[in-house]
């Protein structure tokens, strides 16, 4: 485990450095996490590349995880307020944010990014659904398309 | 804006399928034909289930209705009837609720009907025979009490008359409660055709009954478990030209549907079927005596027989015996024939024995119990 003063570099995918508590990013991040306790970072020299995450996006992930280390102890109510106003992004932003959360295993995040997609997708027409999680090739032919339209009109 | 949003990887997006409620699951096949058969997935049937157990583990109580014989000490059994609040993360806080008396007899029998809202809507008969039924209400957390008035039955010379209280419920439209009840004919001697069946409805703002003019199947042994309440609609299973089906009675319409019961192979025992409430749907256990398996689906939509999931399939489980309820931690409630009736719960994920729930029972019911403060009385007209 790290001691609370230690900073850790990360670089992002334009290659600007962003310099954080330790503590922080070993709590929420499985990657960094495993990274410090097999004595893989260097902290003299190393800075940890994440070249699929842009600065933009790095900062926000920064945000989450300082405000969930210092605000643990607060209640329930308060902290899902915070998460909302946290996630008040758009849909790329928000798509960003779930690569960048998957990328750096961070449960909690990526737990209350499922949930807020599920929230956009819930009870939605098949377009929509499609539309929003990007889906361009669902895989079936128009004759198949067709029969399940038949079949489940309310859903389309 | 376009250029960077990709379409989110398989992996992620079943993440967020296995969050959504088991009815969405149909809807969700058609999206994407990868997602045909998402439950054969075992992956994803473990991410499932898991969210699904995370969201029914919450702090409510659990009603439970019993029938029982006390042995008294002059060696003659009564057979009594009880019912308690369980809670606690293995229902080990046990508190007894002592019902009402509807009627001025001393130990008459009775059962519990529905718990909605935080109210009991139970009956008891007295009287010869036993023929006549008194409905009552009552939410334990005010003590607040109603005893619902008889109806108008019409006797038929010849025939036997059954009265049957097929649910009890919240009308969202009305904002009222409603009772529903059946009353047939049965000949008893030569099991002559009576007259059909009359429907008639309760509604507690008018504070009487009311004919429906309508020709629902109904069921003759309805016993705990063959009804249900869910948002408005009260569920009974029955049969209909020899096929299983369950009817849903609307309380807002006064309208009904029914829903054909496709889903288990036919067997030469039939399955024991209980409606229950899971994940905010109804589903239904069909326990399969031959094959000692228990299967849980639900149903997505009402009056779409495709639209049944199957969930869970327990196998070659202990001796499990009739009846069973859903408990309030994805569990199931049923007797262990070898420990003296006692009731217990097992986890329909694992099929594990979770704990011996120590209360004896013949027969038995369970509701999830939410605490109610409001008064349901002031509605009465």
């Amino acid at each position: 485990m790290g001691s609370p003063l230690k900073k850790i570099m990360l670089c992002s995918s334009e290659k600007e450095i962003f310099s954080v508590e330790e503590q922080v990013m070993v709590q929420h991040s499985v990657i960094i996490n495993n990274m410090i306790e097999d004595g893989s970072y260097n902290y003299e020299e190393s800075k940890i590349p994440l070249d699929c995450v842009d600065s933009k996006t790095l900062k926000k992930v920064i945000d989450y995880c300082t405000y969930h280390t210092h605000h643990h102890n607060d209640n329930q109510e308060d902290l899902e307020a915070w998460d909302a106003q946290f996630l008040n992004v758009d849909s790329n932003g928000l798509y960003d944010l779930l690569m960048a959360a998957n990328y750096l295993e961070i449960r909690n995040l990526l737990d209350l990014i499922y949930r807020t997609i599920k929230n956009m997708i819930k009870g939605k027409k098949i377009d929509e659904i499609r539309r929003i999680l990007n889906i361009k090739d669902h895989g079936f032919t128009p004759e198949e398309e067709e029969q399940n339209r038949k079949e489940y009109p309310h859903f389309y | 804006m376009e250029k960077k949003y990709d379409q989110i990887s398989n992996d992620l997006a079943l993440e967020i399928l296995a969050k959504l409620p088991v009815k969405s699951l149909k809807r969700f096949s058609c999206v994407q034909k990868s997602w045909l058969n998402l439950l054969e997935n075992s992956n994803f049937k473990s991410m499932y289930y898991e969210n699904l157990k995370s969201k029914t583990a919450y702090s409510s109580s659990l009603l439970l209705w019993r029938n029982f014989y006390d042995q008294r000490g002059d060696g003659n059994n009564v057979y009594k009837k009880d019912v308690y609040l369980l809670s606690g993360e293995k229902y080990e806080n046990i508190v007894r609720l002592v019902l009402p008396s509807l009627v001025e007899e001393y130990d008459v029998p009775g059962m519990v009907i529905e718990c909605v809202n935080g109210i009991i809507c139970y009956s008891e008969t007295y009287g010869r025979k036993g023929k006549k039924l008194k409905i009552g209400l009552w939410n334990p957390k005010t003590d607040e009490r109603k005893i619902i008035p008889p109806s108008i039955i019409i006797d038929e010379p010849g025939f036997d008359l059954e009265v049957s209280v097929h649910g009890f419920g919240y009308d969202n439209m009305n904002d009222d409660y409603k009772v529903i009840q059946c009353v047939y004919y049965i000949d008893y001697e030569f099991y002559l055709d009576g007259p059909s069946p009359i429907w008639q409805i309760y509604s507690l703002k008018n504070n009487c009954w009311k004919k429906l003019e309508l020709e629902m199947n109904h069921n003759e042994f309805l016993e705990q478990g063959s009804v249900k309440y869910l948002n408005g609609v009260c569920h009974w299973c029955c049969e209909e030209y020899g096929e299983e089906v369950i009817v849903s009675f609307n309380l807002s319409t006064e309208t009904f549907q029914t829903t054909s019961i496709v889903l288990v192979q036919r067997n030469d025992a039939p399955p024991i079927r209980v409606l229950v409430v899971l994940n905010e749907s109804l589903a239904l256990i069909s326990s399969l005596a031959e094959n000692s398996c228990i299967e849980i689906s639900i149903l997505g939509e009402i009056g779409v027989k495709e639209s049944w999931v199957k969930l869970f399939t327990v196998r070659h489980f202990l001796e499990i015996d009739f009846p069973f309820g859903m408990g309030n931690k994805c569990d199931v409630i049923y007797f262990i024939e070898n420990y003296n009736d006692e009731l217990a719960s097992f986890d329909v994920i694992t099929g594990k024995i979770i704990h011996n729930i120590g209360i004896k029972a013949e027969w038995f019911g369970a509701w999830i119990y939410k605490e109610n403060l409001l008064s349901f009385t002031t509605r009465i007209n």
